[in-house]
C-alpha cells in the first residue's frame, strides 16, 4: 500500500480525498495555486505544494508542475478527482513514466474511451444499445445533413472530445443545421482543442442514467447500481440519487450488464461511470464512459456502504476487489444536491465572493462533502461548487425527509448559492413522485414560486433589526463573553491564575 | 432603535430596544405593532431569536456600507434575501431630506424590472408602486418613501438591475 498520494485537485473534492487517505493511514499531500493558498484541502492535508498563479492552465492543469510537486513530495501515486487532469491520457501516461501510480484507468482505456466517438464505436461492435447517428465524427456540412435527413429531426451535434455540455446543439429543423453546426465545432474547439462533433438522434427530455464500475487489476469488474442524474441545468447535473426512481428492475439489470460488457471491452480498471440515455418506454442507449470518480459518487458509497476513493486506492496498489458481484448489497435510497454559488434567479450565474457566514447541516443520514468555510473568498477561477450535500433513508421519502430538514439547517450568508432553488424542488409535487427527465428544471423555473411563507418578511426584518442593533454597539452585544478576543479571555484566564 | 428595513419589495419600520448585555429580553414594534423577543447572541453573525415561543436562527453578514445605511444578509427560518437597513440617525436625516427635497428609491434587490407604474413628472402618493421588480421568479412592488413628483425614472422594463442601484428619485 502507498505511504504517500499527491492530490492533483481542489474544492470539496480534494478534501474527500484528503479525507480517503487519512482513513487509510495514508499522508496526503494537497497542491494549490495562489487564490487557493487557505482552501480547505490545503488546510486538511499533510502537506502541500503550491503550483502557481490562479489560472488553472498554470496551475492545476499543468502536468509538469503537479509532477514537480509528486517528486518534491516522494509521493507514490497521484489521485486527480474529478475536471482538471482526470480524464488526461497523456497524464496518465506522464505518471506511468514518471514512476507515479496514476489513480484511474490506464491511459489505454482512457483513450478506448475517453473520445465520445471512440466510445460508441466500441459499443456498437458489443451490442450495446446506441442512438442512431454517425459512429465517427462528421467531417463536412454535407454529410451533417445528410445523415440527419436519414434519421430525421430533431437530431443533437455534440463534440467528440466533450463533456458538460459544451459543444452540444439541439437541432429540431434542416434550416438550422447550418449555424448549429458552426457553434458546436467552435464550442468544442476552444473547449477541447478539438473541433470534431458527430451528430445523433436527440431524445426528447430523456432520462440520465448512469451505472457506476469498479474494476480491479486482476480482470474483477463489478457494477455498483446506477444514479439518476436527469435534474439538470446548463447540461449539468445538480441532483443526483439512487437507485433511479421509476426505474424497474430488469432495465436496471439490463444497464448494469451493458455497463460491465462494455468496460470489459476496454479492459476497464479502477472507478468508471457509464452513462445512459432513458426515454420513455425504458429504452436505453449508451451516451459515453466517464473515466474518474464522480461528483456524485457519494450517493453510491451511502447506498452500497461502500468507501469509493478508498477502493479506487486499493486497485492502485493491485490489490483485488474484496467482493463479488453477488456480495454488492444496495441498500435504502440516497440523494444529492450540489450547493453552488450560483444565483438560479439569473441562469444560474456564478456568483462567486466571500462567505461571511457558514452554518452546515448535520443529523440522522446527512453528509456534507464540502470545500468551503466562513471566511473563505469563492475564487472566480474555478467551477463555484460549495458543497455537497447527500441524504440517506430507508426509503425515497425518508431520504427526501431528511434532505428537506438539512435544506433547512443550512445557512450560507455573504454570497448567493442554490439552496432556495432546491428547497423549491424538494416541495415540488413532480419531483417527489420522481417525474424527472433532463427538461425538469426548465418546466419548473417556467412555473410562478409559490407566495414566501406568511410571515417570514416580517420575522426576516425583525432579525435584520436586532442584528443591526448587535452590530452598531458590538461592546453592547457581549453577552457571556462570547465577543471578547481570543487575547481578552487569555489575560483573564492569565490573571486568575 | 428605530430602524427602516427594505426586503422583497416592501418597506417595514421596526423600532428594537435591547436588554443592556445584548441578550435576553428585547421589546420589539414591528409597524407599531408590539411584541417580545428574547435573543440570544449564538456566535458572531448568529442570533437566536425566541417569538412566543417560536424558535428561529438568523445568520447575517453585512453585504455593504453606505450613506444611507447598510445592506445587510439574512438567513434563516429555511429561507435567505438581502435587507436594506436604515438606521434612526440617518432616517431622521432622510426624513429632513425627504421633506425638502429629493428621496432616491433604490433597488432592493438584484433583480429585472418588469414594468413602471408611474410616469416621470406624475404626481404619486407615500407608498404608491413606482416599477415591478421581479427577483427570484418573484415580482415585487418598489415603493415611494414620499409624496411628491416623480422626477426620474432611470430604468426601463427588461432592465437587470444591482442591489441598492438608483431606480427613480421623487421631489
Amino acid at each position: 500500500m502507498f505511504r504517500k498520494i499527491l492530490i492533483a485537485n481542489r474544492g470539496e473534492i480534494a478534501v474527500r480525498l484528503v479525507r480517503g487517505c487519512r482513513d487509510l493511514g495514508i499522508a496526503a499531500v494537497a497542491v494549490f495555486s495562489d487564490v487557493d493558498r487557505a482552501g480547505l484541502h490545503v488546510l486538511l492535508a499533510d502537506e502541500a505544494y503550491r503550483l502557481g498563479p490562479a489560472p488553472a492552465a498554470e496551475s492545476y492543469l499543468s502536468i509538469a508542475r503537479v509532477l514537480e510537486a509528486a517528486r518534491a513530495s516522494g509521493a507514490e501515486a497521484i489521485h486527480p478527482g474529478y475536471g482538471f487532469l482526470a480524464e488526461n491520457a497523456e497524464f496518465a501516461a506522464a505518471c506511468r513514466d514518471a514512476g507515479i501510480v496514476f489513480i484511474g484507468p490506464t491511459p489505454e482505456s482512457m483513450a478506448a474511451l475517453g473520445s465520445k466517438t471512440a466510445a460508441r464505436g466500441l459499443a456498437k461492435a458489443h451490442n450495446i444499445p446506441i442512438l442512431e447517428g454517425t459512429v465517427d465524427a462528421v467531417g463536412s456540412l454535407a454529410e451533417a445533413a445528410a445523415v440527419a435527413a436519414r434519421i430525421g429531426y430533431p437530431v443533437m451535434l455534440k463534440a467528440a472530445a466533450g463533456g458538460g455540455g459544451k459543444g452540444m446543439r439541439l437541432v429540431t429543423a434542416a434550416e438550422q443545421l447550418e449555424s448549429a453546426f458552426r457553434l458546436a465545432a467552435t464550442e468544442a474547439q476552444a473547449a477541447f482543442g478539438d473541433a470534431a462533433v458527430f451528430l445523433e438522434r436527440a431524445v426528447l427530455q430523456p432520462r440520465h442514467v448512469e451505472i457506476q464500475i469498479l474494476g480491479d487489476q486482476h480482470g474483477n469488474l463489478v457494477w455498483l447500481g446506477e444514479r439518476e442524474c436527469s435534474v439538470q441545468r446548463r447540461h449539468q447535473k445538480i441532483i443526483e440519487e439512487s437507485p433511479a426512481p421509476r426505474l424497474s428492475d430488469a432495465t436496471r439489470e439490463k444497464m448494469g450488464a451493458a455497463a460491465l460488457r462494455i468496460a470489459r471491452a476496454a479492459h476497464y480498471t479502477n472507478a468508471g461511470t457509464v452513462e445512459f440515455l432513458v426515454d420513455g418506454e425504458e429504452n436505453f442507449y449508451f451516451l459515453e464512459v466517464n473515466t474518474r470518480l464522480q461528483v456524485e459518487h457519494p450517493v453510491t458509497e451511502l447506498v452500497t456502504g461502500l468507501d469509493l476513493v478508498q477502493e479506487q486506492v486499493r486497485i492502485a496498489a493491485g490489490m483485488p476487489l474484496r467482493f463479488t458481484q453477488e456480495q454488492v448489497r444496495r441498500r435504502g435510497h440516497a440523494i444529492e444536491c450540489r450547493v453552488y454559488a450560483e444565483d438560479p434567479a439569473a441562469n444560474f450565474m456564478p456568483c462567486p465572493g466571500k462567505i461571511q457566514r457558514l452554518h452546515a447541516p448535520g443529523g440522522p443520514g446527512v453528509r456534507d462533502d464540502t470545500g468551503v468555510y466562513a471566511g473563505w473568498t469563492v475564487p472566480l477561477e474555478y467551477d463555484p461548487l460549495l458543497s455537497k450535500l447527500i441524504t440517506w433513508g430507508e426509503d425515497r421519502g425518508q431520504a427526501l425527509a431528511r434532505m428537506r430538514r438539512a435544506l433547512a439547517e443550512y445557512q450560507i450568508a455573504g454570497i448567493g448559492h442554490n439552496l432556495s432553488f432546491f428547497r423549491r424542488v424538494l416541495q415540488d409535487g413532480a419531483f417527489v413522485r420522481g417525474e424527472v427527465d433532463t427538461g425538469y428544471v426548465a418546466r419548473l423555473q417556467a412555473q410562478p414560486e409559490a407566495a414566501a411563507e406568511e410571515g417570514w418578511e416580517d420575522l426576516a426584518s425583525v432579525a435584520a433589526a436586532i442584528a443591526s442593533d448587535l452590530a452598531a454597539a458590538p461592546a453592547a452585544a457581549n453577552g457571556g463573553g462570547a465577543v471578547q478576543t481570543p487575547w481578552q479571555i487569555a489575560a483573564r484566564q492569565a490573571a486568575l491564575r | 432603535m428605530k430602524y427602516q428595513i427594505q426586503l422583497g419589495g416592501a418597506t417595514r419600520n421596526v423600532e428594537v430596544a435591547g436588554a443592556k448585555n445584548g441578550a435576553g429580553g428585547w421589546q420589539v414594534a414591528l409597524d407599531g405593532k408590539p411584541m417580545a423577543a428574547d435573543v440570544a447572541l449564538v456566535e458572531g453573525g448568529r442570533i437566536s431569536l425566541l417569538l412566543a415561543g417560536r424558535s428561529y436562527t438568523f445568520a447575517w453578514a453585512t453585504l455593504e456600507k453606505n450613506a444611507s445605511g447598510a445592506t445587510l444578509w439574512l438567513a434563516g427560518a429555511g429561507r435567505e434575501a438581502s435587507a436594506e437597513v436604515l438606521d434612526a440617525r440617518r432616517l431622521t436625516f432622510q426624513e429632513r431630506v425627504e421633506q425638502s427635497g429629493r428621496a432616491k428609491i433604490k433597488a432592493p434587490m438584484a433583480g429585472k424590472v418588469v414594468k413602471l407604474l408611474a410616469e416621470a413628472g406624475a404626481r404619486i402618493e407615500a407608498g404608491q408602486g413606482v416599477l415591478v421588480l421581479e427577483a427570484m421568479k418573484m415580482q415585487n412592488e418598489v415603493r415611494s418613501p414620499k409624496s411628491g413628483a416623480l422626477l426620474a425614472c432611470l430604468v426601463a422594463p427588461g432592465d437587470t438591475v444591482a442591489t441598492g442601484q438608483l431606480l427613480a428619485e421623487v421631489e
